[in-house]
């Protein structure tokens, strides 16, 4: 076993003394919260684990956290996918100008939420936006949808809106990573007769192991914490089918004046995004 | 490294295929900015969203926060990922905790804190907080990244004789380069267009961060969204910028093989 | 004892030492728990109580620092000129105005308030959806001096200053002491287009069956019967509020709304607007896609001669103005029978506010008149808004803006002026929002949807 270093502790110093201050005493102050009732700026009443038993007897809650279940598949499988199939496209093969389409290909990340929010609202308008405009071009007229104000497709149409802002995330977490891959590696599995396909699984995939989880980590973690998209298009409509848990919190704290329901909620939101993450890497690690 | 001319024109039509669906969705933003004739929406953005001045303070803003973030996420995640030490599981899953908690409700002790020690309405009091939840995934990032290394690059380094501090900086970061850039790209982006914790730890409109001058077209029932859409356009460019300076100094090109 | 022994009744006495600190510690902590001392509140009460009878704006250099959300509108230009005309009257005086969008600065006034440094003027949404718990938290300066003194009793109407008034401790909402001053008035209404009904043989109907019957004639031409869209979720809050004025008594329903003697929505009056809007969404009377369509496009498309009728709030009565000009007119949703009372929801506008911890509250009161005065008032007028105390201003007659305050007098004449529901409680504009939403696509019954609004009004407060 390799020997213990002390001077790890001066590494993190720096970094562990900011977040203790201002990430772990906050956590604490929470859930400290949690336990009372408050508005934020008056006197609070000690209520125990009242918060905690509403929330879990709460529908409405528990559905927000179902609808955040939903969104992992497009905030989190979908683009990881994506992510992979196109950095591999562009560290493989030699496309010309790649550097315009790796650009081009991150600017969703870049956008102001506000603006992803406009965007897809444009594209989601029942009337005359390009979506169904495409389908009633395809002659769908029957596929068409108000889509954002649709009580079973408005959670996947924001999930898709999801899909197109991550997907260059992960893209670029998996550029970074192809780059440490030898090419030796590749040149041996050419060697060996591998096409595109038995190279992707047998170089590419293991090389960017330590990338892909965090980047399944990261996405999953965004997905259940999911909040900016559905404050700027929907804010949890049509009645509560896109409402999800950080929006519950946010206006639990902000606009019902409940910081002591918010700040359980928060815990719960926090003990199941641990959970996931935590399954994820010990996946990821493992397998 | 010869690659069959089919493999290419499928590659290029794939990444063709996929700009398209990115650039679609956006002629949506672009449209809503020339709704009034003349680009007289970028005027009015700039001048009713303050832009200037809010872009100059989100460029001091996003370069403190992401060197600060960047660097102390090296530095402890080469800590995790290249050495061992009592209670490193506990506390990396602590760290976890910043990427894992849901930030609207800390942002109220935060501003409780701050308001306390006069914090607010400065722009310390808008880098520190970013610095600390950045960490959780720069941290998280960073030592995935060591872990990558080559081990024998560390033993030879320590068979040099070479401190701790010279093996990280003289040979560990110059292979980690690609890593440590884009980390630097994303913690950017995220930190300009950051909206919850400036609009709640900056409330006072001292220090107003782009994001916020967004703000400045959503009245209570009526929406400026030609101004709202023009102003978006014009606070992405900086981002833009950024990364494709950053992008070319990392990305190695193609992978090319030993074929002659 | 043996080792063993000892070291086991070490431990059990070790953990319930630790029990009892935890126990402890938990009612330590449960009695000193997070935010403010249980004295604070009162504290600011006795404040208001002493002060002068005559505020006046003294001599000294002063900053008013003023948050607004006046921002995306036309008056922002309107508040613009006021902070220049009021420098003006008083040059000691710099206004520093800090602007926000409502839905920012509402969510953040109670942080921003609740400590020394928050703005001296601050612009709140009314009744319990943010005025209620700043109130409680005694953030806000009573203003029953302030009003006597400068004389806004006499501009106010008694129903009106309902909407601005909290019992001091921060309880009751419509009664008490006076915590604001409006700028302007907002109200609901119908706008229609002339010439869609001359087309279609008709006049602006007197009844609301009579109104019926026409949406079904346009639908049957082709036209769209009322446009608008309800993807912000907030527009169609009006639509149902509109309608179920015309089948309940205005005491009934702001009874309710002000919980005086608890009051009761399940009524069959409520509970027959909340059919009617079911069945007008069932029979396709409103925009296609309206519950995925933006407000702002219903505007646009209701201005560009798409729509018959239009049912949305005063707010936008500059912006059809100047679009449909003589085609455009106002009225309020007809009642149920002939010649019933005029009925709509409509009141003062958010007001402006005081922050009781402020340095310069003579100041900040003298800014809140300034902004209620006539001359303000007419500019406010001027700029296609409706102003919150008409009376002897100038309104050109005909026009649209005119038409909207001759509803806002008639429904306030006749008492049929209700307050908006969502001031009822803090989380009754979502509880209400997304049952409508689900009332009009049929996943929710009518007397679902009052069932839930009757039962969060009861549960607040309770």
């Amino acid at each position: 076993m390799a020997a213990r270093q002390p001077v790890a502790y001066l590494y993190l110093a720096p970094a562990l003394l900011i977040y203790g201050l201002l990430v772990i005493a906050p956590v604490i102050y929470a859930v400290w919260v949690s336990f009372f009732e408050w508005d934020g700026v008056g006197t609070s009443v000690w209520v125990g684990a009242e918060n905690y038993v509403s929330a879990f007897t709460d529908e409405r809650l528990l559905d927000a956290f179902t609808h955040a279940l939903v969104l992992v598949f497009f905030y989190c499988v979908l683009p990881v996918l994506l992510g992979l199939l196109l950095a591999t496209s562009m560290s493989r093969v030699k496309v010309r100008g790649l550097a315009f389409y790796r650009a081009v290909l991150f600017l969703p990340q870049i956008l102001p939420l506000v603006a992803v929010g406009i965007v897809w609202q444009y594209v989601y308008e029942p009337n005359d936006g390009p979506l169904n405009g495409f389908l009633g071009f395809l002659g769908l007229d029957g596929v068409q949808r108000t889509w954002l104000g649709d009580f079973t497709w408005a959670l996947p149409a924001l999930g898709l809106a999801g899909t197109w802002v991550l997907f260059g995330l992960c893209m670029v977490l998996f550029i970074a990573g192809v780059q440490k891959i030898p090419p030796s590696l590749y040149d041996a599995a050419r060697v060996d007769g591998a096409g595109p396909v038995r190279e992707f699984l047998a170089v590419t995939l293991p090389g960017l192991r330590g990338e892909i989880v965090v980047a399944i980590v990261l996405t999953m973690i965004l997905a259940l914490r999911s909040f900016d998209m559905i404050a700027v298009t929907t804010k949890g409509g049509p009645g509560d089918a896109t409402n999800v848990p950080a929006f519950e919190i946010y206006q639990r704290a902000f606009t019902y004046a409940e910081v002591g329901s918010a700040s359980a909620v928060a815990v719960m939101l926090g003990i199941v995004v641990f959970l996931a993450a935590a399954l994820a890497r010990l996946l990821g690690e493992r397998g | 490294m010869i690659v069959s001319r089919g493999q290419r024109r499928f590659h290029t039509g794939l990444l063709v295929l996929f700009v398209v669906i990115t650039l679609a969705p956006l002629v949506g933003i672009v449209r809503r900015a020339l709704d009034d004739p003349g680009g007289a929406a970028f005027s009015r953005a700039w001048e009713v969203g303050n832009l200037g001045p809010a872009l100059v303070t989100s460029t001091v803003m996003s370069f403190i926060i992401t060197a600060l973030a960047a660097l102390l996420s090296v530095l402890a995640g080469y800590a995790f990922g290249t050495m061992r030490f009592r209670g490193e599981k506990v506390l990396f899953a602590l760290l976890l905790l910043g990427l894992v908690m849901p930030v609207e409700v800390l942002v109220i002790p935060l501003f409780f804190g701050f308001r306390a020690v006069g914090l607010t309405d400065t722009l310390a009091g808008l880098v520190l907080p970013h610095v600390a939840l950045f960490l959780s995934f720069g941290v998280f990032w960073m030592r995935q990244a060591f872990q990558a290394l080559p081990p024998s690059l560390v033993e030879a380094a320590k068979i040099d004789g070479a401190t701790s501090w010279t093996t990280l900086w003289q040979v560990l970061v110059p292979p980690l380069r690609p890593a440590i850039t884009t980390l630097i790209v994303i913690l950017f982006t995220w930190s300009w267009n950051s909206f919850l914790l400036p609009l709640v730890l900056a409330p006072g409109g001292i220090v107003n961060p782009v994001a916020l001058s967004l703000s400045n077209f959503v009245g209570q029932r009526s929406t400026d969204y030609p101004g709202l859409a023009a102003a978006a356009i014009i606070i992405s460019i900086p981002v833009v910028l950024v990364y494709v300076v950053l992008q070319r100094s990392f990305i190695r090109g193609v992978v090319s093989g030993a074929v002659k | 004892m043996s080792t063993s022994g000892r070291l086991e009744s070490t431990n059990r006495k070790a953990r319930a030492s630790a029990l009892c600190l935890a126990g402890l510690s938990a009612l330590a902590l449960g009695a000193c728990g997070p935010g403010a001392d249980k004295s604070e509140p009162q504290a600011a009460a006795k404040k208001a109580a002493s002060v002068a009878q005559k505020p006046t704006v003294g001599p000294e250099k002063v900053t008013l620092n003023v948050q607004d959300h006046f921002v995306g509108s036309g008056q922002e230009e309107w508040i613009k000129e006021m902070v220049t005309a009021f420098e003006a009257k008083y040059p000691q005086v710099t206004v520093r105005r800090n602007k926000r969008s409502f839905g920012d600065d509402v969510k953040t006034q109670r942080l921003a308030l609740s400590g020394g440094k928050g703005p001296d003027v601050v612009h709140v949404a009314n009744g319990w959806s943010g005025m209620g718990p700043l109130v409680r938290a005694g953030l806000l300066v009573n203003l029953d001096k302030y009003s006597k003194s400068w004389g806004w009793d006499k501009r106010f109407t008694p129903e009106t200053r309902a909407g601005m008034s909290f019992t001091s401790d921060g309880k009751a909402f419509g009664s008490g002491s006076l915590y604001g001053a409006p700028t302007e008035t907002a109200i609901t209404g119908v706008y229609y287009n002339k010439a869609k009904l001359k087309k279609l043989g008709v006049e602006y109907p007197k009844t609301i069956q009579e109104f019926e019957d026409v949406l079904k004639k346009a639908k049957a031409a082709g036209e769209t019967p009322i446009q608008g869209g309800d993807l912000d979720k907030w527009p169609f809050l009006h639509v149902a509020y509109m309608i179920i004025n015309q089948f309940e008594q205005p005491k009934v329903l702001n009874d309710w709304i002000f919980k005086r003697d608890g009051g009761d929505l399940n009524t069959p009056g409520a509970l027959e607007g909340a059919k009617t809007l079911r069945r007008w969404a069932e029979n396709d009377y409103f925009a296609k896609g309206v519950l995925g369509k933006k407000y702002e496009d219903g505007i646009a498309d209701f201005n560009k001669g798409d729509g018959v009728f239009f049912m949305t709030g005063s707010w936008v009565a500059g912006d059809v103005d100047k679009a449909l000009k003589e085609d455009a007119g106002f009225a309020a949703l007809p009642p149920k029978e002939a010649g019933g009372t005029p009925s709509t929801t409509g009141g003062y506008g958010n007001p402006f506010s005081i922050n009781a911890k402020s340095k310069n509250i003579d100041v900040a009161s003298a800014w809140l008149d300034f902004l209620s005065a006539p001359e303000a008032q007419q500019a406010l007028a001027d700029s296609g808004q409706l102003p919150a105390f008409t009376e002897g201003l100038n309104l050109e007659e005909g026009t649209l803006l005119s038409q909207v305050a001759d509803v806002q007098e008639t429904t306030t004449k006749a008492a049929g002026l209700t307050e908006y529901f969502d001031f009822a409680t803090p989380k009754m504009l979502d509880t209400a929002q997304e049952g409508i939403q689900r009332l009009m696509a049929g996943e929710e019954t009518p007397e679902a949807l009052i069932e839930s609004l009757q039962e969060e009004q009861a549960a607040f407060g309770a």
